[in-house]
């Protein structure tokens, strides 16, 4: 009997312990439907003073992130920064490959990727370095407009495309694997496109989900391109360059765009008023411009200049603030907004 | 036996842990408590504006004294972490919730929830999700928990007001949104032309031009503005005579021999919300001949602003109101002229309305400007109102058409 009533207790408890999980009250009733505030606060800013030895006026344009390090445009050279501890790494003055030396001057724009770094200049040409060397690997164009490029207004590289903006409406499309150490300066595009308005403004453009998207500020709207259609009619696009997908805005002219983990983080100019804004990539990719965040300046103070350049590492934002001539660092903050259930 | 102890013992610590409890099922917020601001602590800065013997240099101060007529009562972000609250009415108000709405978050939640705001009550308060981590009263009846916010960027926050308050229910159908302002240039440079005036005075220029925007935003107004031939033809026909002057509304242009450039019926829903739209109106006061009004000006006598309005006597505020809104003498938008126009269809609408008892505001005692000798210089009365049986919105609506 005794032995009996043992083995009965075995089989009961695990049963008593199960029934009293499955009956237990559903969390769910009592759980909050969380939604998050983001909040800019001033970090810091890159100025002259955080480049030993420079005495150039500070002219911030085009500005990538790779490998925790921040590239800026600056005036004729390219400067790069550690982007965690903001300290000043080196500035690139000339393309140098071999026994070939070309002096940096009026660059616009840079975009690094896979190894390398891209850079343009309105004395139309595309240098390309190595990343990790800095050392020249080639130029795209001679320095003459009316050859490969006429001037170069914004380059951005990704997934084995770079894609360079040139005067007025002009996209030319390139395969990164043309440009080599041998390659030729006047290298053919693969495709080209349409920005349907433009005329010699420095371009911002990234590439996100297949689709290349240029911050079009004259066009008034984000131009977007699928970048399967653009392979598919590459060919006919060198006679009639691809146009755009848009939605049309009426005041906001979009300048900068970049994409970060999350977010697609742009700068739009509405009036004299320029707004960073943050968008959802998913949604911003689907054209659906609901901002997350939309703000004209940090707690009240600093309203922000034309932002050509945006980049995001982490909880911080850089933006290429060239009106106030510096990079403004600033933190994006978080705060949890609990819709409670009751 | 032992063995059965501890199976009992065991299914009832189960029970407590894995239980079902009534705490766990809904959220017991904690909400702000309530603020009356008639009773608010010095850090809040309360003041009244406009009081008698307030510097007119404040009034006079366009950044700082600026109201929008829909929005008299208006919240004002203040640096990153305040706000500065304004009440542009001679009448205060009670149980007023102000609502915070944040980008990335759809539904509205309470900030404020103010007991009392006297009359032209100014205060300053922090952002309490500036503070710390508070439970707000949604919109919908629910509680939403905000994290603490350090502070906010120009324009972060949206704010709302609502109240269940009869006089808010009112400026809340007002559809102007002119924006208010004094303006001393006038008086500055041609003295005795204009008239400077004081805060008695811009108190009653306020509750006129609420009132005034009240009585434009009406349902009756708008149409009877949008049918203006119709109201003709009936003012002739109760007349038993033919129409007198222009058929309907008709611009700037001179009329020659009965010639008149109407407007068509798109152009004058066009131009009734022209009067309703958002450009900014100084207010201002004149001493001589004439009153004044065109481009941000429109003026009229002391007597006008004292004791005119109470009793109905609009005629010449709608007169320069219309000048300031793009009307010349040539129009009977402005005119009265050519068989009456817009300066006496007003009047008489705006009577009907006191008559009602149809705006913001019917009680002269409510500011008593008549009786302040020190800031007046005409000799008043008290106002008192009368309606003329042949009034003809009263002939006509004989008692209805309030705005409910």
């Amino acid at each position: 009997m005794e032995l009996k009533y043992k083995l009965y207790m075995k089989h009961i408890l695990p049963l008593i312990l199960a029934l009293c999980l499955f009956t237990n009250c559903s969390k769910d009733d009592a759980t909050s439907k969380d939604y998050t505030y983001y909040y800019p606060t001033d970090e810091a800013s890159i100025t002259n003073e955080n480049i030993p030895g420079s005495t150039e006026a500070f002219d911030p344009k085009g500005i990538a992130l790779s490998n925790e390090k921040l590239y800026v445009v600056n005036g004729n050279v390219l400067e790069i920064f550690n982007a965690v501890t903001l300290a000043h790494i080196k500035t690139i003055k000339e393309y140098v490959k071999g026994t070939t030396t070309i002096p940096l001057t009026s660059l616009t724009s840079v975009s690094v990727d896979n190894g390398r770094i891209y850079l343009g200049t309105t004395e139309s040409r595309l240098f390309v370095f190595d990343e990790t060397t800095n050392a020249g690997i080639s130029t795209v164009g001679n320095g003459q407009w009316w050859q490969t490029f006429v001037h170069v207004f914004g380059v951005v590289a990704k997934d084995g495309l770079v894609f360079v903006k040139e005067k007025e409406k002009s996209i030319k499309v390139f395969e990164t694997s043309q440009i080599t150490e041998t390659s030729d300066w006047n290298l053919k595009p693969i495709a080209k496109l349409n920005t349907l308005n433009g005329y010699t403004e420095i371009y911002s453009m990234d590439v996100f989900d297949g689709n290349l998207v240029v911050g079009g500020r004259d066009a008034k709207s984000y131009l977007q391109y699928n970048i399967t259609k653009i392979k598919a009619n590459a060919a006919n696009s060198l006679t009639t360059p691809i146009e755009p997908e848009k939605v049309q805005f009426v005041d906001i002219k979009p300048i900068a765009v970049s994409f970060s983990k999350d977010f697609a983080v742009t700068s739009e100019n509405v009036g004299s008023v320029s707004y960073l804004k943050l968008y959802p990539k998913a949604d911003f990719i689907k054209m659906n411009y609901k901002a997350v965040l939309s703000v004209s300046d940090i707690l009240g103070q600093n309203a922000f200049g034309t932002i050509v350049g945006t980049a995001q590492l982490d909880d911080r934002i850089f933006l290429s603030d060239n009106t106030n001539k510096k990079i403004r660092v600033i933190k994006l903050n978080k705060s949890t907004i609990a819709e409670q259930n009751n | 036996m032992r063995k059965n102890t501890r199976f009992f013992v065991f299914a009832l610590l189960a029970s407590t842990i894995f239980g079902c409890s009534d705490d766990g099922d809904s959220y017991k917020p904690n909400y702000l408590s309530t603020i009356d601001a008639t009773t608010l602590p010095a850090e809040n800065k309360p003041m009244t504006m406009f009081e008698d013997d307030e510097s007119s240099s404040k009034m006079y101060d366009k950044t700082d004294r600026w109201f929008r007529v829909n929005e008299p009562l208006q919240v004002i972000q203040k640096g990153k972490d305040s706000v500065q609250i304004s009440l542009y009415s001679p009448v205060g108000l009670t149980n007023v919730k102000i609502y915070a709405k944040l980008p990335n978050y759809d539904k509205r939640f309470v900030i404020y929830s103010f007991s009392k705001i006297p009359a032209f009550h100014r205060s300053f308060h922090k952002i309490p999700l500036t503070d710390q981590k508070n439970d707000y009263l949604l919109e919908t009846g629910n509680t939403v928990t905000i994290d603490k916010i350090e502070g906010f960027s120009s324009g972060a926050i949206q704010f709302t007001v609502e109240s269940d308050d009869p006089l808010f229910q009112k400026f809340k159908k007002i559809k102007s949104n002119h924006l208010v302002q004094f303006h001393d240039g006038y008086h500055i440079n041609e003295l005795g032309k204009f008239l400077p005036m004081n805060p008695a005075l811009a108190k009653e220029a306020i509750t006129m031009i609420i009132n005034y925007s009240y009585a434009l935003s009406h349902p009756l107004y708008y149409s009877t503005f949008t049918n203006f031939d119709k109201y003709k033809q009936e003012q002739a026909a109760a007349a038993g005579t033919g129409i007198n002057g222009a058929l309907n509304w008709h611009g700037n242009a001179d009329d020659v021999d009965g010639v008149y450039d109407y407007y068509s019926k798109e152009e004058i829903e066009k131009i009734y919300w022209n009067y309703l739209d958002k450009r900014t109106v100084w207010m201002a006061m004149v001493g001589g001949d004439s009153a004044w009004g065109g481009g941000n000006l429109a003026s009229q006598w002391e007597s006008g602003y004292v004791t005119g309005h109470w009793v109905g006597d609009m005629s010449v505020w709608s007169h320069e109101y219309s000048h300031h809104i793009g009307f010349s003498h040539s129009s009977n938008l402005a005119n009265s002229g050519e068989g009456g126009g817009q300066q006496g269809m007003l009047t008489d609408f705006y009577k009907y309305l006191i008559y009602l008892n149809d705006l913001p505001f019917t009680d002269p005692d409510v500011l008593k400007t008549y009786t302040k000798t020190k800031y007046v210089t005409g000799t008043y009365k008290k106002p008192v109102f009368e309606i003329k049986p042949n009034n003809p919105f009263l002939v006509k609506y004989k008692g209805e058409g309030k705005w409910n």
